[in-house]
């Protein structure tokens, strides 16, 4: 399997030169850029990051933990504090609130740490430096006769420079 | 009875005292746990009480003293007992810390004369220390003179052997700065006795106090005080005052006459006379004076209008039992005994004499030396006649600075021996130290009224090496050939007692006492012949004049030394650690002094650097100062690092030096009131320690009052939706419920049932109401908090930025009245036990939280020190430990400290536990009864005190307990309620006698 | 936009090179503050030690005034700590795209005031080496901590978002550790190839990346706005007049924006001439803050206007006599303090010449954060001082111990940004660059 790299300057052009690819029939694409740019996401069209998800169990997670904790804690030496009800609900949904945010943040951070970091540390052979910077780089997974189509399409759409790396 | 099974208990143990004293005289100290062979009668765990006698005054109360492990931790009164009745005062509360005082003689010293002119004690052995005293005394035969204090009973005859033996007979002073010379003097004149009678206080309907300190140190305070309690119960009983000073007794009355210093007597006299025209009922002998003096004709020089005083004088005639109290030493000048004639008369006239002015049983003053004695004494010693001075329970050094006896002493002419058992004045100058053990170590007895006598034993085994002087002296007299009785002391009293059986009873009951009957005396010749006169004041006219008044928490001090009562506001200026200036506001800016200034005040007596404390308690155009201060510290380290060597400090002034020596001719007494002051005003600032910043209650409702011709119209709180007189319409605390909760109208009306603030299967639910108008703000409740609780000594440094840890305070405030009306509020502020306790809510820790039995209880080994709690309670009930106070308590106080208390240390809050150790007490012993605890049955510490029966603790839960009945009367309020805290502490209305012109 | 004088970035590389510049290897005389603030540091601790073994005495509290500049202080950096997250989250949300050159050192401030700030309650209770008792741990007494208590609130609100705002400040900083670690050459690559996580700017990345910040700034959006209002509930839940008022939530909470942005200021403009990143905090960042510390400005204003007015329509005489008192009492200087910093001394804002020019805004920023920590010490004050006893009234005065800690805590914060200053990008690299590339665009360029 080789991975064809192209590099360009502008995002527009990155999503230009991944459409074009994908019209070519192109699959297993992927894009290099400095900065989040809608029309590259758009290009590759994934679909929404599954990161929403996790955010969402970790919030149910959070304030139904935060309630059950104060009322069991409540009943499992109930004490009269100020002539109030063993387990006051009011004063505990601060609480409740707080773990909610606490274990939403969590469970995101942490889904980004496997979708994001994890399942994609592999398959970086053609990153280059310059991606940090200013550059934009646009790879093509292919082997065969298609390395030479896709070289092809890449300088078409206006690459500076277009490598094959073999992985 | 309620307590019956607790008394029983109690005699049974206490027929085993001689015995058991005794033992625990050998048991040493520090191994008192574990015993190597037990005495059968002390129960590691289990408190054992004994009867004995408080000699911290010549009132000589008998108390009931709390041992564990053979060391006494609390004094009360003896409930059997002939005046305390099962109370106790201020004094009396923390009298035991003289004992503990670590700083005491350790054992005989003697004096030693260094080179370069500086005087040192150094220690010596009994031995030498006895031999010393015998070479003296053989050396100076027939030149040995006594100097004590007041004292009677077998210890005074043995005394009086010891000299007979010494061939000293009769050269001896029983001297006390308060000794009522005047009044002895008086009654010769007007009744040819020099007995000192029965004021009958209890059965007086209207009190005239003349300067008469009867709730400080007059004669017995802690009687005096339970009988006006009983005078004055419901609103029953009218007090008035006469005197420059609004002090603890004056605050306590309902009417405040201040005439010119100096001319009080003519106030008496004129009095006299128009009662005597009313009633119509004067002695012929006596026409002739009273007709000299009305009302008209004083007023001028008094200042008091002769309305005022016809109306007074109208108040006695119509009086039933009528009672004028002669004047106390603040008033007493170079007319002393004749002023005290003057009410005298009065008392005649308003036919108090035989009803609530009755000889007999009469006051024991023994032989009681007169102050001319002591200026005397010191001429002797300046003229050789003294060849040896023994100083035993007195300090002339401090007490009669004027008479020179301390110069006397100094110049070397008479070998002292001083047996004072810490150091004071005098021991500092004597040529040899013999320490006597203190009350509570020794045997003894006293007799304060005739026909009470009183047997004081020892609660511990002397802390140090120190002896009986009683002893003592016979020893040297044995020594010298003397023949006097044998055996020790206990022997001795034994012996007096009339044998063991006798003697045992006696130490089981705390003495023995039977009534004396009244004698009835008549009008002496010379009554009609005295004439008044006002006291001569020395000095420039326009100057304040000075007014010197006894200490009622130092006495004369002799307690100095007790830094718990240095701790302990005072009940009028609430300032702690010292004595100030008190003047008059007004006085103030005519002096141009403000509160902190450093003033020199001057005498022909002497002169005292002392702080300004101007307050309204005080006539305008005088200076008061009060004694007891400014006396030798305790020379301890500081206590903590960081709270400065405050142990070394000298607290005060000592008020003594600035009276001069002048004396009333007739009498033989100090002129205490004779004198104009300078004062120069220094412009220093220095600290005023004070507990309380206002006396201003800004009509916040804590300490209320109803006028007593309002109190049978006043409906118990809530009572049909009614507000009763509960002067709530038009009350700002009123408007701050209505703006509190939108609700607070009705939150108000509706009475809440405090009894429900606790689980529903508990039988308790503790609460307690206090009575404001018994409460005089005396103290003694403070007191027996700090000694039941160990609650530390905090130090001036830390009190005077608002560190003091009583768990409770009386908050003392003054409203404005016309200008002779008495309206002082006593509110003593203790914890709540709120049953919606703010304080709980916001604890993260847990640490506070409500018990099943209704207490707001605190943990302190659960405690952070968020101090959240504190910031929430309304009533600031709750104290925190900045730094570990009792972690610092030197040996031996520890020994004082209670072991059924936990000692708190740095970081934690604490406060008032309504007493839950003896609460657990009570309910063990119910428990093992299979019963629920009876009412009266546990007593917290205050409570048990209270000498005016104001604080009422029990169960709310049980309908029949006192403090549930007592909560329904009228008069009930709670504090703050408004809040909805839920307190279960209620308060009784102090009543306005005063009727409204 | 403001009339810019300053150069504009011309390309993307030279936004890395302007801004990774501050990565270069320290100046002697960063180095110097760097130890002063350090020395400070230390200084302050042993105080924090003497105190914790002396126990609460070496301190000016007392009865009645049991909380004093340890919560003062608290709250204070609680306040700062909210800028960031305001500028981060709440204009993110909003679009409010000037924010992307002021949100990372905003975001930093953050995190070090949050860490401070939890530090204050520990130093300020009794028994410090007991704090776990607020914590809820089984333990086999069956004991646990009051969850109906505000201070158990505080502890779980302040935890929160001190552990939120440091992972969305992590977040944002991965693609800039990349850019870093691509850039730098010396040691310092290999900390930031681990602290990148192997960020490779993959779109696979970017997509989880910008789901993640958005979540982020969601979740935290409500969270700033709840941590400053549990705070005020420490004092609005209580009884103490002049605590006692449900005004306190949204007051606390504009205060905290109105202090955060003015710290913010306070720290960015040096950086900003230091490291001449002109081109980056522009005038017209300086005009926006300048216009939220109006609006913050003009919300407490009228808080203060309405404690007092509230105090006199409710005729309640203990709210009455606490803001006499306020006004005129023992610590009437505090008052007018706190009153002419935080309500006069912005009011030439209102004018844009004061809003873009930045000595002017500095200066008004310092004395902002002046009054803003005297505006907690009335509040803490005068209430307590005068409470419901008149008996039990007394005064407070700081103690050296005291103001020892309070001034270390200032150093510490110095500290931390100093260090951070070196370590991370101050400004955030891949949001300059995306307003850049969008400029670009928007101007037509291909």
């Amino acid at each position: 399997m080789a991975q064809v790299l192209g590099i360009l300057k502008t995002p527009e052009d990155t999503a230009a030169a991944l459409r074009s690819l994908k019209e070519a029939g192109f699959s297993e694409l992927e894009a290099y850029s400095p900065v989040p740019y809608h029309g590259i996401e758009e290009a590759l069209d994934r679909g929404p990051s599954m990161v929403r998800l996790f955010t969402l169990i970790g919030c149910l997670t959070g304030v139904s933990f935060g309630y059950f904790m104060q009322i069991w804690v409540a009943y499992d030496w109930p004490l009269v504090i100020g002539g109030k009800p063993f387990a006051s609900i009011p004063a505990y949904t601060i609480i409740g609130f707080e773990l909610n945010i606490l274990l939403g943040a969590l469970f995101t951070v942490l889904s980004l740490m496997f979708f994001g970091m994890w399942k994609t540390r592999k398959g970086h052979d053609a990153y280059q430096p310059g991606f940090s910077g200013d550059l934009f780089g646009c790879v093509v997974s292919c082997q065969g006769d298609q390395i030479a189509r896709a070289q092809d399409l890449l300088k078409r759409s206006g690459c500076t420079e277009v490598r094959v790396v073999e992985s | 009875m309620p307590e019956i099974d607790r008394r029983d208990f109690l005699k049974i143990v206490g027929m085993t005292a001689g015995a058991a004293a005794t033992v625990a005289c050998k048991e040493p100290i520090h191994h008192i746990i574990p015993y190597l062979n037990q005495p059968e009668e002390v129960v590691p765990g289990i408190a054992t009480y004994y009867n004995t006698t408080c000699r911290i005054c010549p009132a000589a109360c008998s108390v009931r003293v709390k041992t564990r492990e053979g060391r006494p931790i609390k004094v009360d009164g003896n409930p059997d007992g002939p005046l305390a009745r099962g109370h106790l005062c201020v004094r009396g509360e923390l009298g035991l810390m003289r004992t503990y005082d670590h700083t005491r003689f350790k054992g005989p010293m003697k004096r030693v004369d260094n080179a370069d002119g500086s005087v040192a004690h150094v220690p010596v052995t009994w031995e030498e220390g006895m031999t010393l005293l015998v070479e003296s005394l053989r050396a100076n035969a027939g030149k040995v003179f006594f100097l004590g204090g007041h004292q009677t009973g077998t210890c005074d005859a043995l005394i009086d052997q010891a000299l007979a033996a010494l061939g000293s007979a009769g050269q001896r002073l029983r001297f006390e700065p308060y000794a009522y010379e005047a009044l002895r003097s008086a009654d010769e004149l007007v009744f040819g006795t020099r007995a000192v009678p029965q004021f009958k206080i209890g059965e007086a309907d209207v009190l005239v106090a003349f300067g008469t300190d009867f709730l400080e140190t007059w004669l017995s305070p802690l009687a005096n005080q339970i009988s006006f309690s009983d005078a004055r119960r419901d609103g029953g009983g009218y007090a008035i005052f006469v005197g420059p000073r609004l002090g603890l007794s004056a605050a306590n009355t309902d009417q405040w006459l201040a005439p010119t210093p100096g001319t009080e007597v003519l106030v008496a006299i004129a009095l006299a006379s128009e009662v005597a025209r009313r009633k119509g009922t004067a002695p012929d002998a006596l026409r002739a004076v009273l007709a000299k003096y009305t009302a008209a004709s004083v007023a001028e020089r008094t200042g008091i209008a002769a309305a005022q005083l016809e109306k007074i004088a109208e108040r006695i005639a119509n009086a039933s039992a009528p009672l004028a109290l002669p004047p106390g030493v603040e008033v007493q000048g170079t007319n002393a005994a004749r002023f005290a004639a003057a009410v005298q008369i009065l008392n005649v006239v308003s036919g108090a004499v035989g009803k609530t002015l009755v000889f007999g049983p009469d006051h024991n003053l023994g032989e009681l030396a007169r102050f001319q004695d002591l200026s005397e004494l010191a001429g002797k010693m300046r003229g050789g006649e003294v060849g040896v001075l023994l100083v035993h329970d007195a300090n002339p050094a401090l007490t009669a600075p004027q008479v020179g006896i301390a110069d006397a002493i100094a110049s070397g002419k008479v070998f002292t021996v001083s047996f004072a058992s810490a150091p004071d004045e005098t021991s500092k100058l004597a040529n040899l130290i013999l320490p006597d053990h203190t009350a509570y170590e020794s045997w003894g007895d006293v007799e304060p009224v005739l026909g009470v006598k009183l047997l004081q034993q020892p609660m511990l085994r002397p802390l140090f090496d120190t002896r009986a002087t009683v002893e003592l002296l016979l020893d040297a007299a044995r020594t010298l050939g003397a023949t006097v009785p044998e055996g020790n002391l206990r022997e001795q009293l034994r012996a007096a007692w009339g044998g063991q059986s006798s003697f045992d009873a006696a130490l089981a009951r705390g003495g023995s006492w039977q009534n004396v009957g009244a004698t009835s005396v008549g009008l002496a010749a010379g009554a009609g012949a005295i004439d008044f006169e006002p006291t001569a004041l020395a000095g420039n006219s326009a100057d304040p004049v000075l007014v010197v008044y006894p200490s009622h928490q130092l006495y004369d001090g002799r307690l100095a030394r007790v830094q718990a009562l240095q701790e302990i506001p005072d009940p009028v200026t609430k300032t702690m650690w010292g004595s100030y200036a008190e003047i008059h506001p007004e006085t103030a800016t005519a002096l141009g002094v403000e509160l902190g200034d450093v003033l020199v005040v001057s005498t022909e007596g002497g002169e005292v650097e002392i702080t300004a404390y101007p307050h309204t308690a005080i006539r305008p155009g005088v200076i008061a100062i009060q004694v007891g201060h400014g006396t030798v510290p305790r020379d301890l380290d500081a206590p903590l690092s960081g709270q400065g060597t405050w142990g070394r400090e000298v607290f005060g002034v000592n008020a003594f030096q600035l009276i001069p020596g002048k004396l009333d001719p007739e009498s033989g007494a100090l002129a205490w009131l004779s004198t104009h002051a300078t004062v120069k005003n220094t412009k220093v600032r220095a600290n005023v320690i004070r507990a309380q910043i206002t006396f201003d209650q800004e009509d916040r409702g804590f300490g209320k009052a109803v006028a007593l011709s309002a109190l049978p119209s006043l409906k118990p709180w809530g009572a049909e939706g009614d507000e009763g007189g509960h002067e709530k319409k038009g009350d700002p605390e009123h408007a701050a419920a209505a703006a509190w909760q939108g609700d607070a109208e009705h939150l108000l009306i509706k009475q809440y049932d405090p009894a429900a603030d606790a689980g529903e299967t508990s039988p308790y639910r503790w609460g307690m109401s206090i009575d404001q108008d018994a409460c005089t703000g005396c103290n003694a409740c403070i007191a027996a908090c700090i000694t039941e609780n160990n609650i530390p000594v905090v130090g001036p440094t830390n009190v005077r930025i608002g560190r003091e840890m009583h768990w409770m305070r009386i908050e003392r405030y003054v409203e404005v009245t016309d200008e002779n009306e008495v309206d002082v509020r006593h509110t003593p502020m203790l914890c709540q036990h709120c049953g919606a306790a703010p304080c709980e809510s916001v604890c993260p820790a847990l640490a506070t939280y409500h018990s099943m039995e209704g207490l707001n209880v605190m943990v302190p080994n659960r405690c952070i020190g968020t101090r959240f709690c504190a910031n929430n309670c309304p009533y600031k009930a709750r104290r925190f430990n900045h730094w570990s106070y009792n972690w610092y308590v030197p040996e031996p106080e520890n020994l004082s400290l209670n072991p059924d208390v936990m000692v708190r240390a740095k970081g934690v809050m604490e406060k008032c536990t309504f007493c839950v150790q003896r609460i657990n007490g009570a309910k063990d012993v119910a428990k093992r009864e299979n019963r629920i605890v009876r009412d009266g049955e546990v007593q917290v510490a205050c409570a048990e005190a209270c000498p005016s029966h104001a604080i009422t603790f029990g169960n709310l839960r049980d309908p029949e307990s006192a403090v549930s009945k007592v909560r329904t009367i009228p008069r009930a309020y709670r504090i703050l309620e408004h809040l909805y805290t839920r307190p279960a502490v209620s308060y009784l209305m102090s009543v306005r006698r005063v009727e409204e012109a | 936009m403001a009339a810019i004088t300053e150069p504009v970035p011309q390309t993307p590389d030279q936004i890395n090179d302007d801004i990774l510049r501050v990565l270069e290897p320290p100046t002697p005389l960063y180095v110097l503050g760097v130890l002063f603030c350090a020395t400070l540091v230390g200084i302050g601790l042993v105080a924090f030690l003497y105190q914790t073994y002396w126990g609460m005495g070496p301190t000016g509290l007392t009865h009645p005034v049991m909380w004093g500049v340890y919560i003062t202080t608290f709250v204070f950096w609680v306040g700062i700590a909210h800028a960031g997250t305001l500028i981060s989250a709440i204009l993110y949300l909003f679009r409010a795209k000037w924010r992307n050159a002021v949100n990372r050192g905003a975001e930093s401030m953050t995190v070090f005031a949050v860490l401070i700030a939890a530090m204050f309650p520990l130093i300020h209770i009794g028994r410090v080496y007991k704090f776990y008792f607020m914590v809820p741990y089984p333990n086999q007494r069956g004991l646990w901590p009051n969850f109906k208590s505000p201070l158990v609130w505080d502890l779980f609100a302040i935890n929160t978002y001190m552990l939120v705002s440091i992972m969305f400040f992590f977040v944002g900083l991965i693609p800039d550790f990349a850019a870093a670690r691509d850039r730098v050459r010396d040691w310092r690559r290999h900390l930031y190839r681990v602290l990148a996580l192997g960020w490779r700017g993959s779109s696979e990345q970017w997509r989880h990346w910008s789901r993640t910040v958005l979540h982020l700034s969601g979740l935290s959006t409500p969270l700033v706005l709840s941590v400053h209002s549990v705070v005020s509930w420490d004092f609005a839940t209580s009884l103490v007049p002049g605590w006692h008022t449900t005004i306190f939530a949204p007051y606390f909470v504009a205060g905290a924006i109105f202090s955060g942005i003015a710290m913010v200021i306070t720290v960015l403009v040096p950086v900003r001439k230091a490291f001449g990143l002109e081109a980056y905090l522009r005038k017209e960042h300086f005009d926006n803050m300048g216009k939220l510390i109006l609006l913050t400005s003009s919300i407490v204003g009228y808080a203060y206007g309405m404690e007092y007015f509230m105090a006199w329509y409710s005729a309640n005489p203990y709210e009455q006599m606490s803001f006499w008192f306020r006004g005129f009492g023992y610590h009437w200087t505090s008052t007018w303090i706190m009153i002419s910093c935080n309500v006069l001394s912005p009011l030439p804002l209102w004018f844009k010449w004061c809003r873009t020019n930045v000595a002017w805004m500095w200066v008004t920023s310092i004395f902002i954060n002046i009054g803003m920590w005297f505006e907690r010490y009335v509040i803490i004050m005068t209430g307590l001082s005068h409470e419901y006893d008149p008996a039990a009234w007394g005064y407070y005065v700081p103690s050296v111990v005291e103001l020892t800690v309070l001034v270390a805590s200032f150093a510490l914060f110095l500290t931390m940004f100093l260090v951070f200053l070196r370590l991370a990008p101050v400004i955030a690299l891949q949001e300059v660059k995306e307003l850049w590339y969008e400029a670009r665009s928007q101007k037509g360029h291909h």
